[in-house]
C-alpha cells in the first residue's frame, strides 16, 4: 500500500511537473506546436557583430522567435528561413551584405538587423529595391528618416538624451562629457546630448576617441581631464567592460556617474564589471525590464532559453522586430507574401503590442519625417552588484527629436 | 591640454609593450626566430587563469598556472614544430608561428568565447600613488617594476651564465654550436620555454590592464614587435626602452587633437623609423 501511495504521489509529481512545462512552452505565431513544411520564406539582417562592437544577439534573438515560429506552424504553414550577415561597421560591406542578401538570397524583407552603419550606405538601395528593413536596433541617423526603414529602439542618440535627463533631474549632474566614436552619424548622438544640455543649462564637453583602440586608459584620462560629473559612454556590452574596468583603475566613479545605453543592460555584466559600479553605473533601457512580470517579457525569456538566445537587451530588439514582422505577414494575405506584399503588410503594421514597450510602436505613415515611434524608456542603476530599475517610460524631450 | 594624465597611462601601456618586447628578443637572440604567436599565448595564460579562478583556484595559483600554460605549450611547440624547421631560413621559422598564433586564437575563442569580455582583477587595482596629481595605481606600478626586473634579470642570465653563452652562441651559428659541445636541444627550449613564460605574464597583465579578450591580446604581437624593433631587436634594455617609449607616445597622443584617433599606429610608425634612420642600433646593424 505504502508503495502503491509512493508510486501515486510521483505520477501526481510528473503530471505537474508536465503541466508546469506546457504552460512554460513559448508563444510563437500559429502555435499550432506543428513544424511548418510549406515553401520558405527568405529574411535577412545586416549586423554590426565586429570592427569596435558586436550587436549580434538582435539578428540571434530575432532568429530565436522566427525558429519558435517555425516550430508552430509557421506563417500560415510556411517556415521563415533568416540568415545574416557582419558588416564590419564598414557601410560599404553594409551595403554588400544587403545586396547579396535581397539579390541573391531573394530576401522579401530585412528583420532584427542591428547596425552603427547600415542605413548609411543602404537606404537608397532599399527604396530603390521596395523592401522593408525592421531594424531591432537601429543606429544611424537616416535609420529615423528613411521611408522604407523603423527601428523598435529608441536609438543611443535619444536613449543616451533620457539617460542625461533623468541624471539632471534626479542626480542633479551639472556637467556631461560625451566621448564621440568615430564610426560614421556618432556625432549625431553627441549632438542630441549637447541639444539637451544647452536646453537644460547643463555645462556640455565632447571629443571623439578611436573605439577600436584597446587603450581606455587613455578615453579615461581625456574624460576626467574635462572635469565633468558624468560621463556618458557609447558603447556595447562588449567595449563597456574594458573601458569600466580601466575607469575603476583611474578611481574615476568617485568623481562622475556612468550614463550607458540600453544595450548595456545585460545581466552579466554587473558580475563582468564588479561591485566598485554599484550605484555609479547607470542605463537607458529601450525596453522593458527583463525581470518584469508581463506576459511578453517572459515569453521573450522562454523563447530565449528555448532557442538559444541571450536574455539581453540587443536579443528583446530583435525578438521585437521579428514579432512586429510575423504579425503583420500573418495578416496578410497567404497568397502575397512575395517581396511587395510583405513590404506593404510591414507598412501597414500599426499598434503593435507589447508589454516590453512603453507605448504601442507603429511602422508610421508614408510622409514620417521621423520614424521613431520608441519615444520613452526606462532607467536602471546598478545596485548590489545587480540592475535595479529606477524610472519607468519617460519620455524622450520632443524637442531633441529631429 | 595638460599631457600630464597621459604619462601615467603610457608608463603602464609602455612597461607591458616592454615585456613582450623582451620576450620576443629572447627568443630571436637564441634562435633567430620571431614568435607572431606571443600575443595568442598571452590570451590563453589570461583565460587558462581566469577559469581557474572560476574554478575556485587561489588567484596566485591560478595565474601560475596560466604562464604555466603558456610557456609548456610554446616550449611543445619549439620541440615538436620548429625543431623540424632548424634547417629553413629564419623568416620561415618565424612565418610559422603565425600558424601557432591562429591555431591558439582559434583555440581560446571557440572556449571562451563569443560573449562579454572577463576581467582579471588585483588587489592593487585600486590602491594608488598620486603624486602631482597623477594616479598611478599599484598595479600599473608592478608592471614598471616586473619589466625593469625583467630586464636586469634576463640580462645576467644572457650575459652571465652558460646557459646565456649557450642561448647566444646558438643565435651566431647553429651549426657551429654543434661541434663545440652546446647542448642545442635543452638551450633552444630553454629560449622558447623562457619566451612562453614572458608571453603569460604579458597576457596576464594585458588582462588587467587593458582588456581581456582574444584578438586584441593576439594582435599584441605587433606593438611588441613594434617596441623590439625600436630597441635594436637585440638588446633587452632596448626592449624595454621601444616599449616605454611606445607606450607613451601612443598614450600621450591622446591629448592632441585632430591626431588623437590615429596613435595606435604610432608604434608601427616609429618601429618603421627606426629601421630607417642610422640613429637605432637595428638601422646600423643593417647598414
Amino acid at each position: 500500500m505504502k508503495i502503491l501511495r509512493s508510486l501515486f504521489a510521483a505520477a501526481l509529481a510528473l503530471a505537474a511537473l508536465g503541466a508546469a512545462s506546457a504552460s512554460a512552452a513559448p508563444n510563437c505565431g500559429l502555435n499550432t506546436r506543428k513544424a511548418a513544411t510549406g515553401a520558405q520564406i527568405v529574411i535577412g539582417a545586416d549586423v554590426t557583430a565586429s570592427g569596435g562592437a558586436d550587436m549580434s544577439n538582435a539578428p540571434k534573438g530575432a532568429k530565436a522567435f522566427f525558429d519558435c515560429v517555425n516550430a508552430n506552424g509557421g506563417v500560415n504553414g510556411r517556415p521563415i528561413a533568416y540568415s545574416w550577415a557582419d558588416d564590419q561597421t564598414r557601410p560599404d560591406k553594409a551595403a554588400e551584405n544587403v545586396k547579396k542578401l535581397v539579390e541573391d538570397n531573394k530576401a522579401v524583407a530585412l528583420v532584427g538587423g542591428a547596425s552603427i552603419v547600415d542605413c548609411i550606405a543602404t537606404v537608397q538601395y532599399f527604396k530603390d529595391q521596395n523592401i522593408i528593413s525592421i531594424m531591432g536596433a537601429a543606429v544611424a541617423p537616416p535609420c529615423f528618416t528613411a521611408r522604407n526603414v523603423a527601428g523598435l529602439n529608441a536609438g543611443p542618440r535619444y536613449g543616451l538624451v533620457q539617460a542625461v535627463a533623468y541624471a539632471a533631474k534626479n542626480l542633479k549632474i551639472k556637467h556631461i562629457v560625451c566621448p564621440q566614436p568615430t564610426f560614421p552619424g556618432a556625432e549625431w548622438i553627441c549632438d542630441g546630448i549637447k541639444a539637451y544640455a544647452d536646453l537644460a543649462g547643463i555645462k556640455f564637453s565632447q571629443f571623439t576617441f578611436d573605439q577600436t583602440s584597446p587603450d581606455n586608459d587613455s578615453l579615461v584620462a581625456q574624460i576626467l581631464a574635462t572635469g565633468a560629473d558624468a560621463t556618458v559612454y557609447v558603447g556595447s556590452p562588449v567595449t563597456v567592460v574594458p573601458f569600466l574596468s580601466a575607469a575603476e583603475h583611474a578611481d574615476l566613479g568617485a568623481k562622475m556617474v556612468v550614463l550607458a545605453p540600453s544595450p548595456v543592460y545585460n545581466p552579466a555584466i554587473p558580475k563582468a564589471v564588479g561591485p566598485y559600479w554599484n550605484d555609479k553605473l547607470w542605463v537607458n533601457l529601450e525596453f522593458g525590464p527583463i525581470d518584469a512580470d508581463g506576459p511578453d517579457t517572459k515569453n521573450f525569456l522562454e523563447v530565449a532559453k528555448a532557442y538559444g538566445a541571450a536574455p539581453d537587451g540587443f536579443a528583446q530588439m530583435g525578438y521585437l522586430a521579428a514579432r512586429v514582422a510575423v504579425d503583420a505577414m500573418l495578416k496578410a494575405d497567404p497568397a502575397k507574401l512575395d517581396r511587395a506584399g510583405v513590404t506593404a503588410a510591414l507598412q501597414s503594421e500599426q499598434h503593435f503590442k507589447s508589454d516590453m514597450l512603453c507605448a504601442d510602436w507603429s511602422f508610421g505613415g508614408a510622409d514620417d519625417t521621423h520614424r521613431l515611434s520608441n519615444r520613452a524608456g526606462w532607467m536602471a542603476v546598478m545596485h548590489d552588484n545587480a540592475w535595479q530599475v529606477k524610472a519607468g517610460c519617460t519620455e524622450v524631450d520632443p524637442r531633441i527629436i529631429k | 591640454m595638460n599631457l600630464t594624465p597621459f604619462i601615467a597611462t603610457g608608463l603602464g601601456l609602455g612597461a607591458v609593450y616592454g615585456i613582450a618586447a623582451m620576450g620576443v628578443v629572447i627568443l630571436y637572440r637564441a634562435s633567430g626566430t620571431i614568435n607572431f604567436a606571443f600575443g595568442a599565448l598571452g590570451a590563453l595564460a589570461a583565460h587558462v587563469a581566469w577559469q581557474s579562478i572560476e574554478w575556485g583556484v587561489p588567484a596566485p595559483l591560478a595565474w601560475g598556472l596560466g604562464i604555466a600554460a603558456s610557456s609548456v605549450g610554446l616550449l611543445l611547440y619549439g620541440r615538436l614544430v620548429s625543431a623540424r624547421l632548424v634547417d629553413r631560413d629564419p623568416v620561415v621559422r618565424s612565418i610559422a608561428t603565425l600558424g601557432l598564433a591562429l591555431f591558439l586564437l582559434g583555440i581560446v575563442s571557440a572556449i571562451w568565447g563569443p560573449g562579454l569580455p572577463r576581467r582579471l582583477t588585483l588587489p592593487t587595482d585600486s590602491m594608488a600613488l598620486a603624486p602631482f596629481g597623477l594616479r598611478i595605481s599599484y598595479t600599473r606600478l608592478a608592471a614598471l617594476a616586473f619589466a625593469v626586473i625583467a630586464a636586469g634579470s634576463m640580462g645576467l642570465l644572457l650575459n652571465r651564465t652558460r646557459l646565456g653563452l649557450a642561448m647566444r652562441s646558438l643565435a651566431a651559428s647553429r651549426a657551429i654550436s654543434v661541434v663545440i659541445g652546446v647542448p642545442v636541444v635543452a638551450t633552444d627550449g630553454a629560449a622558447w620555454f623562457l619566451s612562453g613564460v614572458f608571453a603569460g605574464a604579458v597576457g596576464l597583465l594585458l588582462s588587467v590592464l587593458v582588456v581581456m579578450s582574444p584578438i586584441p591580446l593576439t594582435f599584441l604581437i605587433i606593438p611588441a614587435l613594434a617596441a623590439a624593433i625600436l630597441g635594436g631587436l637585440t638588446s633587452l634594455p632596448g626592449a624595454l626602452l621601444g616599449g616605454l617609449v611606445c607606450g607613451l607616445a601612443e598614450a600621450m597622443l591622446t591629448g592632441v587633437p585632430g591626431l588623437a584617433t590615429y596613435r595606435s599606429a604610432l608604434p608601427y610608425l616609429l618601429a618603421l623609423l627606426a629601421t630607417m634612420l642610422p640613429l637605432t642600433p637595428l638601422a646600423r646593424t643593417e647598414r
